[in-house]
């Protein structure tokens, strides 16, 4: 931090981190501070005072903080607002250029709980290092909507990607520090090199690393491998006596060794000829794959870990035992020095990410939502959609930030708002400027479909618009309405001139000779989106659904008309 | 027998700008308007007023956001409007020429979306009783009251 920068704009970062293991995340977490701290930017770390990082974090003289993270279950809840507020005031002391790493899952809940109520906060990040999240709901519906998205490994950003269309994923390689690498490279040892191979395991006795998978494997290719050591401390203790039952049962006790935590790498990739990584379970980028190749030593990969970047490094994969037969037989020689890794596994990366996420090219994803971000995609979208075939053309009026368009190949929308359109277009979804009082620049029956959502209640003339609905549509084209039943809550919004009722939407419909084919009311009530983006079937569910019947529940009228 | 439900919302109004401290003995009452009054612009000059009460056209409106606009056009910098009008309920539209009501929300909303601060804002019950049992009624929507917002123009 140079003496110019005014105090509010310095960049920092923080760190945090439930302790609960010590594994690849958390040491990441310890390397990042490391290369934090020596190119001057504050960083803290957040983690329980007695937990092993913490431990190794003030060893190493990092400034760490005491939070704590309580389980998200029934028997810990209580726990959950005494941890909450403390975490809270760390938080509201932050400069609004701090990036706060949320380091896992459970932390990135809490740390969004406690930034949803702070006026101006810091920006947060989730760093994933797996992509076990990108299977769960309720933190897709946190990502989608709060935070930036950094994904450690190619294949973990693909996922985030694949499962949250039109959220920015930002990908950074795994990395180890420059001192670290040089240190390795010094203490690289010719391999073993006597006759077939020794392969080398390191991991922990976890299901998602696969080991046992492995022992299957092996056994089935006694000839491609001289012995296998498995370096992995027994984190499940059931995992580890089936993995042990299994090798015996096997008689492969005398060539595969569990040799359980080991501190001293040195030694004992002198003693290994390849290093496999055989996790079948979600995981970004290893960081044993730098070190392995750092000794000098290839390595064998699951097919899912594979990614382009490993393009021409000593790296190959395999998903048939076959294939790493084959590719225990065909081990590349190369050596690489820790400089050409350093372009690719280096800390430059990272940082220039968290950079740019700290300055002012990520403050939009700080500010609170505008208005058009409330009108982003409902969880309930199906309620929607469903009502249409996805060939359909469509035309959706007053389409706002036009999330309709994902769900339809053939679509259009007109929005009176430039900024709205202009938002639309960014994600790449077909939107045109244009105000429902004028004619619609489209030809008649050009539309097997129209999609009119809380837009009737805006407009001084609903009528005129629905006889332009009509004309665009062709015979049996069908138009979904929907809009504020006349209750109370229609006036919090000022831009609101009218409300409806069931029988005024229809009529309105009737009346420019549309046939009306069904009609209703549908929940509007607070966190009911959310609450449907849970669902498998992404509509309201029905109990739900069937409270809007009820007349002091916040409900829309909708319609849905055939032009006959 | 004839019983006034509600209080003469002038005197409810009075009672409001007593409680929030806006009177001034020296003030220079500019020509006060008719709550008919409709048209836009407003006929005064821009930044030339120190204070404003606006109490009847808002409901009457076609578009409110155009008389925040000449509400912030009118005012010096650092000066505060006071704006009332009828809370949503059933009872709203027995005035034939109101065209739409607000709630506390939006009331707040259309001045603070339009750089203005807001300061304050609330309900006031129109029921005709004295003060300490009016309170209690302020908090209850369905009834007849009004809705205020005190902002101060950036």
């Amino acid at each position: 931090v140079t003496a110019s920068e005014p105090r509010g704009r310095s960049f920092a970062v923080w760190i945090l981190d439930d302790g609960l293991i010590m594994g690849g995340g958390q040491r990441f977490a310890l390397r990042l501070a490391g290369v934090l701290g020596r190119s001057g930017i504050q960083t803290r770390l957040l983690a329980p005072a007695d937990s092993a990082l913490a431990e190794e974090a003030r060893q190493r003289g990092l400034d760490v903080g005491d939070v704590r993270f309580p389980r998200l279950l029934p028997p810990a809840l209580t726990k959950i607002p005494a941890a909450l507020t403390p975490l809270r005031r760390e938080l509201s002391r932050a400069a609004p250029s701090t990036v706060v790493i949320g380091n896992t899952a459970r932390c990135q809940a809490y740390a969004t709980a406690a930034l949803l109520t702070l006026r101006r906060g810091p920006v947060l990040v989730h760093l994933m290092h797996e992509q076990d999240s990108a299977n769960r709901r309720t933190a897709r519906a946190v990502y989608r909507r709060f935070g930036a998205l950094v994904a450690v490994g190619e294949n973990a950003a693909q996922t985030y990607r694949e499962r949250l269309p039109g959220v920015d994923v930002a990908t950074v390689s795994n990395f180890l520090d420059m001192a670290e690498m040089c240190r390795i490279e010094a203490a690289r040892t010719p391999p073993p090199n006597t006759g077939a191979p020794v392969v080398g395991v390191l991991a922990r006795l976890i299901p998602e690393k696969g080991i046992l998978e492995l022992v299957e494997e092996l056994s089935r290719i006694p000839d491609a491998w001289s012995s296998a050591r498995i370096a992995a401390p027994p984190q499940n203790v059931e995992y580890t006596r089936a993995v042990r039952a299994r090798i015996a049962a096997l008689g492969l006790a005398d060539r595969i060794h569990l040799l359980g935590e080991i501190t001293d790498l040195d030694t004992y990739f002198s003693e290994v000829d390849v290093l496999v990584v055989p996790s079948v379970g979600n995981e970004g980028q290893p960081t044993v794959i730098i070190e392995s190749i750092l000794y000098g030593r290839p390595v064998i990969v699951r097919q899912h870990l594979w990614a382009a970047r490993f393009g021409d490094l000593p790296i190959s994969s395999y998903q048939t035992p076959e294939e790493l037969a084959h590719a225990l037989g065909h081990l590349p020689r190369v050596q690489l020095s820790a400089e050409e890794l350093e372009l690719r596994f280096g800390a430059n990366e990272l940082l220039d990410t968290l950079r740019h996420l700290g300055s002012g090219a990520a403050s939009s994803l700080t500010v609170r939502p505008s208005y058009f971000d409330w009108h982003q995609e409902p969880g309930y979208y199906r309620d929607v959609t469903r009502h249409f075939a996805p060939t359909d053309r469509i035309l959706d009026v007053g389409c706002g930030t036009a999330w309709i368009g994902d769900h339809f190949a053939d679509y259009v929308g007109i929005d009176d708002s430039s900024e709205a359109v202009e938002q639309a277009r960014a994600r790449g979804r077909n939107a045109v400027v244009h105000s429902v009082d004028d004619r619609f620049p489209f030809e008649d029956g050009s539309f097997d479909g129209v999609v009119v959502k809380d837009l009737l209640e805006h407009v001084r003339d609903p009528a005129a618009v629905v006889r332009e609905i009509r004309r665009v549509l062709r015979p049996n084209g069908r138009v979904f309405a929907s809009s504020p039943d006349a209750q109370r809550w229609v006036w919090d919004d000022y831009t609101h001139l009218r409300p409806f009722t069931r029988v005024g939407y229809r009529r309105l419909f009737c009346d420019q000779r549309l046939a009306i084919d069904a009609d209703g009311y549908e929940s509007v009530m607070p966190g009911i989106g959310l609450i449907s983006g849970l669902s498998r079937r992404r509509r309201r569910p029905w109990p739900l659904a069937e409270l809007a019947r009820l007349p002091w529940v916040r409900r829309n009228v909708w319609v849905l008309a055939r032009r006959a | 027998m004839a019983r006034p439900m509600a209080a003469d919302p002038r005197e409810a109004l009075e009672d409001l700008v007593r409680e929030l401290g806006l009177e001034r003995a020296d003030a220079q009452l500019s020509p006060v308007l008719d709550a008919s009054h409709t048209e836009l612009p407003l006929p005064y000059a821009d930044a030339s007023l120190d204070a404003l009460v606006v109490a009847g056209p808002l409901e009457r409106a076609e578009d409110p956001v155009a008389w925040a606009r000449d509400i912030r056009r009118v005012l010096r910098p650092g000066s505060s409007v006071l704006a009332v009008a009828p809370d949503a309920g059933r009872w709203v539209w027995n005035d034939p020429l109101v065209r739409r009501p607000y709630t506390r929300k939006s009331l707040r909303l259309l001045f603070a979306d339009h750089q203005f601060s807001v300061r304050s804002s609330g309900y006031r019950s129109l029921a005709c009783v004295p003060a300490p049992l009016r309170v209690p009624l302020d908090l209850i929507p369905g009834r007849p009251r009004l809705t205020w917002v005190l902002a101060l123009r950036l």
